[in-house]
């Protein structure tokens, strides 16, 4: 299972390279006064990719290359993962302040907290971002649209 | 003689020294808490640093690095969950002596044996740098581009896992680093019409979100040991050592600070494997080896010394070459960016106010930690009970104002996450993540300095051959890349097949 799924990762760097070498394909050509040009480096680490990430494949089908103990991705780590994107999506929409108390009450309900501290919690470090960030270092954090 | 004198001036200043004691506390604090490693209260320090001058702001993260080197063994020894990876060791000797009821002396023995290390690593910052600096000088564009090349490969090797994800790791981080305008002729690459990356990807948000959105993820609903409700008393007398005890500790502590220090100055190594190689040493040097591992004060002494002899060794690649000797020095690499300072040989010439104020406050740093371990242990340990439900999305939070602030931009916040997220997947996958973070600080530089090579030499690509620096340079970094690579167990794996498709091949 470990090897099919070090092949998967192996494939995904292998697509990552072709789209990039891809995209890299559109950049102007070297100069004269630019002998390699803006495309050679990414040209290269294009093919680095590709190279690299065959060589991963091909270990993980001989069955080695420290493979071996991929770390399963668990499902609480990707509700975690999803509430951060949620959180980081509605800074701009909800302001700072509203999405990281909801974020920090949300986050410590599913910590394990009760109700009450973690509403406490969530109120009183978003008073302290504001104070700190807002009053002390004078960053104009976002208000959001509402 | 001015600038020395300038330097460690602007370091005595009474803000700089405040700085340093409230870094060394908030490391000692980030070294103790287990999930939060070093680098990440580093790089959740950076945005608080922007309205900071130069030598306050490298004092407060100068007293972090330091101050967390010496955290992380709080927890090791009195709970035996190591705060860093490089408390591990500590902890074996370590917690074995608290538990025979000698927390107090283990952790005096810890504190102490640090400083010595911490010295050990300082001496050797302030007598090699400047010559290191002085040497790097001579380096023209080549030689530039072979020294970060070796710096890359040889973290790329060193990293935890396979060489191959190491180096596919270092070539995603350069990848990254090409979004925006190209450093030579600013032509817009990968920008897909979005004005926020014309810029290029800001490597401090890149950063953020590479250090502490794993962590978070990971740490939030961590199934990891507990502190108990009721942590062990730490006396202040058993802290302070006999004459007999300091004794015992201080010839492995001064080897292990050396140890420590040479590891540290090998890019990508970092206090984990200095740790290890300290403890066998004085096992080896011991004479009650039998007592390692079951509270031997020289069992603590050497990992303690060796983690903290690295803090110095790995400041001498970061600040005369530009190339980070371990993880929390790459953050201080953006740290310096931030001031608009850019570590490397012409650091010492241009600025070399700041670097005597650097290694002024190191060593002030070290004072501050022996001074607010000894009398904040029993606050420390209360911080060890802040449960991770509130302390992991407080951490989320901190990333988000973090890389906001950095340009004002919520695009920021979009990077940091993005980037978060990737980490945290390539962790999963058994990734290091060292050698993005480099290849995100050396990326641009690298590319320039190639390509300034190939202009001045009319597009001769034999330039770097024919210098001998770059030459032996390269040569290295083809060595460290091949001396890692798997050989036996590929020729292993290939046997079959070449057996099988040569009839009448050899067995």
């Amino acid at each position: 299972m470990s090897a099919v799924k070090s092949l998967l990762i192996a494939l995904g760097f292998v697509g990552l390279g072709l789209a990039y070498l891809w995209q890299a394909s559109g950049l102007p050509a070297a100069r004269a006064d630019d002998l390699l040009g803006p495309a050679t480096m990414p040209f290269a680490l294009g093919i680095a990719l590709i190279v690299l990430a065959i060589t991963l494949g091909a270990a993980a089908l001989a069955g080695g290359a420290g493979d071996a103990g991929l770390v399963p991705v668990r499902r609480q780590h990707l509700v975690v993962l999803l509430g951060i994107l949620a959180y980081v999506a509605a800074v701009p929409l909800a302001g700072f302040k509203a999405s990281t108390a909801l974020f920090l009450f949300g986050g410590a309900l599913w910590g394990g907290q009760r109700v009450v501290p973690a509403g406490l919690f969530a109120i009183g470090m978003a008073i302290l971002f504001h104070l700190v960030f807002e009053l002390l270092f004078r960053v104009a954090l976002p208000r959001g649209l509402m | 003689m001015g600038d020395v004198v300038q330097g460690i001036l602007s370091a005595l200043q009474w803000q700089t020294v405040v700085a340093s004691a409230l870094g060394c506390a908030l490391g000692i604090v980030a070294g103790a808490l287990p999930g939060i490693t070093i680098s990440m209260g580093l790089v959740l320090l950076l945005p608080v640093t922007f309205g900071l001058d130069p030598a306050t702001a490298m004092s407060l993260l100068i007293g972090v690095y330091t101050g967390g080197m010496t955290g992380g063994s709080i927890s090791a020894i009195l709970l035996n969950i190591p705060g860093t990876p490089s408390a591990v060791m500590t902890g074996i000797d370590g917690h074995e002596m608290a538990r025979r009821g000698q927390a107090g002396k283990a952790i005096g023995i810890a504190i102490w044996s640090s400083f010595i290390g911490g010295w050990v690593g300082w001496a050797a910052l302030v007598l090699l740098a400047p010559l290191l600096a002085r040497v790097a000088l001579s380096f023209g564009a080549p030689e530039l581009f072979a020294l970060m090349l070796l710096g890359m490969t040889v973290i790329c090797s060193f990293s935890e896992g396979s060489i191959v994800k190491g180096l596919l790791a270092g070539v995603v981080g350069l990848v990254i680093m090409t979004v925006g305008m190209d450093p030579v002729v600013g032509v817009e690459r990968f920008t897909f019409g979005q004005v926020e990356l014309q810029a290029g990807i800001s490597f401090l948000a890149a950063m953020i979100g590479l250090f502490a959105i794993p962590q978070v993820i990971l740490g939030l609903r961590s199934e990891g040991p507990r502190p108990p409700s009721r942590p062990p008393e730490v006396p202040f007398s058993e802290m302070l050592p006999s004459l007999g005890d300091l004794r015992r500790i201080l010839k492995p502590s001064l080897w292990a600070g050396a140890i420590g220090t040479a590891v540290g100055i090998v890019p990508g190594t970092g206090g984990a494997i200095a740790a290890v190689l300290a403890y066998d040493q004085a096992r080896r040097m011991s004479k009650a080896p039998q007592e390692f591992g079951k509270g031997s004060p020289e069992g603590i002494a050497a990992p303690e010394a060796a983690n903290d002899g690295v803090t110095g060794g790995a400041l001498i690649p970061t600040l005369t070459l530009g190339i980070p000797g371990d993880p929390p020095t790459a953050v201080l690499l953006g740290a310096l960016v931030i001031q608009g300072l850019y570590a490397g040989p012409l650091l010492f010439e241009r600025n070399a106010a700041v670097v005597y104020g650097i290694l002024t406050t190191f060593a002030i740093a070290k004072f501050w930690t022996v001074i607010l371990t000894l009398l904040g242990i029993k606050a420390f340990v209360q911080v060890l009970r802040v449960p991770a439900s509130m302390l992991f999305p407080a951490v989320a939070a901190l990333t988000v104002v973090g890389s906001y602030a950095i340009r004002n931009s919520v695009f920021d916040c979009f990077i940091m996450a993005g980037l978060g997220v990737l980490g945290y997947f390539l962790t999963q996958w058994r990734f290091p993540l060292m050698p993005i973070v480099l290849a995100l600080v050396l990326g641009p530089p690298l590319e320039e300095h190639l390509r300034t090579s190939l202009v001045i030499s009319g597009g001769d690509v034999t330039t770097f051959i024919r210098r001998p620096v770059s030459a032996a340079l390269l040569a290295l970094a083809v060595l460290m890349v091949a001396a890692q690579l798997p050989w036996r167990r590929w020729a292993r794996a290939l046997a079959p097949i070449t057996v099988g498709s040569s009839p009448g091949g050899r067995p």
